[in-house]
């Protein structure tokens, strides 16, 4: 994903900003997604994604290949390992009765940002709801910029030169022969990540740990990294740095993947279809320490 | 699949009078088209402490016109109101707690109202003077499907456990940005008389009958734990209570009055409005002592006399 940086308010006359949380997210109104992008308009987006780093649609009416096209405006998509849509792999399906039965409880759930168990981690997705359940399966949003900037100064001096190593066993549990679940920890052996990120285009510091993918922390005694690893993945958890969001069909949200970690929240029985389009990123970058 | 996700437990009751609008999976209701007064029928209030029941917390819109004396007119036919045990009341008002903050403060750790005396509120009405343009939400906590959904081997530990609640807790260590005024005016007013109370920490509710878990942060330690453990211990439940599928955030308008069942939930604020106003009043609704599944009510341990000099 190869941005522009773009310091000023995005153009008013594009579309209406609203914004939703004083830390992050806001919501796009007055603009049709199934239209091309022209160049203003897919600029002044990238704008507003790097600044709210999460926005969001109402009542976008996609087919497959419209959303497609609108997160290629983007960048490369990715397709996904373990879940990909037959006909259009660049899909990744989020369909809730998959999950149940697989997912043993709700404290399955858990905050991330997507797939850091590649060298190149997502830059941004674009999910949006095909069925959504009346009521629950929101989802919440970090912001990974602020909940690092609230880390006390210690504890930034302590992890600035970190790293820390993330893997994809949580699909295992998705994947129903020996063959396939050594499969994908061939393909995506660990990886390890700074624990603090660069963001590639803001130059803001990222918080850059999660409790999806993260296993550990390199090169601490093994106490240590667990208690320093627990603390940095609760301080997403502060609402002060969150943005809920609650879905209805052709809902969108378009996050950074790289400055948020979100939650899907499993508080709903009814079904709950959700489609994601991926942008792929560039290989994490850590401060410089002297 | 647990038990919570085959049914949905906070769909609106079909049987109730009242324009119900739930707010998320688990907890929260927005109730329309009553305006909060003394003067409500007998059987709109019957309906509203149903929904109250059920919702846990329930949120009305556009109640302008209750003043303080409006809202301690209403808290009284919703129950006995009663003051704060050791904080002021408002000023002009008769029991309203104050909780106005120019300065970016709010309560903004997770607790359950009062939980260090032993009949501790059973509600607690708050109604939004003045509200940032944006942020200062609070957030609510459903305590009973929190129990429901934890793991069979959490639910046995503590099932039978006790824990002391104090309000002598460690302010400093959980506000970090608070200043000596604030650490100075928790020190002499919040805690001029130390309670300490022990409740169970599964209570039943006497209501609804649920379990329901009653921690929060004024839980000094477990009864029967160390401090080390005891710190662990609370930390894990309260992961459990605070996950996102248990609680609802509400944006504030003004005029929004949010009604909560003190028992069956615990709330924090979102302390993220830097340094716009944000003005609500509390009527407190007196409760009763709570039971454990053993059939054990809480206690009492202290009241003892003023403790500035512990300062």
């Amino acid at each position: 994903m190869t941005l522009q940086i773009v310091r000023n308010e995005p153009a008013p006359d594009l579309f209406e900003i609203t914004p939703l949380q004083p830390s992050l997210g806001a919501e796009i109104g007055g603009i049709d997604l199934r239209r091309p992008l022209d160049p203003d308009t897919r600029a002044a987006l990238t704008a507003a994604l790097l600044r709210y780093r999460v926005l969001f649609f109402r009542d976008q009416d996609l087919t497959r290949e419209e959303h497609i096209a609108f997160g290629a405006a983007f960048g490369d998509l990715e397709v996904h390992p373990v879940f990909s849509h037959p006909d259009h792999p660049e899909i990744l399906p989020l369909i809730s009765e998959e999950f149940r039965g697989k997912y043993r409880q709700s404290t399955d759930s858990n905050w991330h940002a997507d797939t850091t168990f590649r060298e190149t981690p997502s830059a941004a997705s674009i999910l949006r709801a095909r069925i959504s359940p009346p009521l629950g399966g929101d989802t919440v949003f970090a912001n990974a910029v602020a909940a690092y900037d609230a880390l006390p100064e210690e504890v930034k001096a302590r992890i600035d030169g970190l790293t820390a190593i993330h893997d994809p066993s949580v699909f295992l549990q998705f994947l129903d022969t020996e063959e396939k679940r050594r499969a994908i920890l061939d393909q995506y052996p660990e990886v390890e990540h700074p624990v603090v990120r660069i963001h590639p285009e803001t130059g803001e510091k990222v918080l850059y740990v999660n409790s999806v993918f993260t296993r550990r922390i390199v090169g601490l005694d093994p106490e240590e990294g667990r208690a320093l690893l627990a603390l940095l993945l609760d301080q997403v958890k502060r609402p002060e740095f969150q943005v809920r969001w609650s879905w209805r069909p052709n809902s969108i949200a378009f996050w950074d993947n790289r400055a948020t970690q979100h939650y899907a929240v499993p508080d709903y029985a009814e079904q709950r279809h959700m489609e994601r389009v991926t942008i792929v990123g560039d290989r994490p970058v850590g401060p410089s320490v002297h | 699949m647990t038990a919570l996700q085959q049914r949905f437990v906070n769909a609106h009751d079909p049987e109730s009078p009242l324009d119900i609008a739930p707010v998320g999976g688990r907890i929260g209701a927005e109730i329309r088209g009553v305006a909060l007064a003394d003067d409500l029928d007998d059987v709109t209030l019957a309906a509203i402490r149903t929904a109250l029941a059920r919702h846990k917390v329930i949120f009305f819109r556009h109640q302008h016109r209750l003043d303080d004396t409006g809202q301690e007119a209403f808290a009284a036919r919703l129950g006995e109101p009663v003051k704060h045990p050791t904080v002021p009341v408002a000023a002009g008002s008769r029991f309203l707690l104050e909780l106005d903050s120019r300065e970016g403060y709010a309560a903004s750790s997770w607790h359950t109202d009062v939980t260090f005396v032993p009949a501790y509120p059973e509600a607690s009405i708050l109604r939004a003077i003045d509200v940032p343009a944006a942020g200062g939400d609070t957030l609510w906590a459903n305590t009973a499907t929190a129990y429901e959904d934890l793991p069979p081997p959490l639910k046995a530990l503590v099932d039978g456990l006790k824990a002391v609640h104090t309000n002598l807790y460690d302010y400093a260590a959980l506000f970090s940005d608070a200043d000596q005024k604030r650490l100075e005016e928790h020190r002499s007013v919040f805690a001029s008389t130390v309670y300490e109370t022990e409740h169970p920490v599964v209570h039943v509710h006497p209501e609804t009958g649920e379990r329901n878990l009653l921690v929060g942060h004024f839980v000094k330690k477990f009864v029967g734990l160390n401090g080390t453990d005891s710190q662990h211990l609370l930390n894990l439940l309260q992961e459990h209570i605070t996950r996102p599928e248990n609680t609802v955030r509400w944006r504030w308008r003004k005029g929004d009055v949010a009604i909560w069942d003190n028992r069956a939930t615990q709330h924090r604020a979102i302390a993220d409005f830097g340094l716009q106003h944000r003005h609500l009043r509390r009527a407190t609704i007196h409760g009763t002592v709570p039971i454990g599944i053993d059939g054990q009510p809480s206690r009492a341990i202290k009241p003892e006399t003023p403790l500035a000099r512990a300062a």
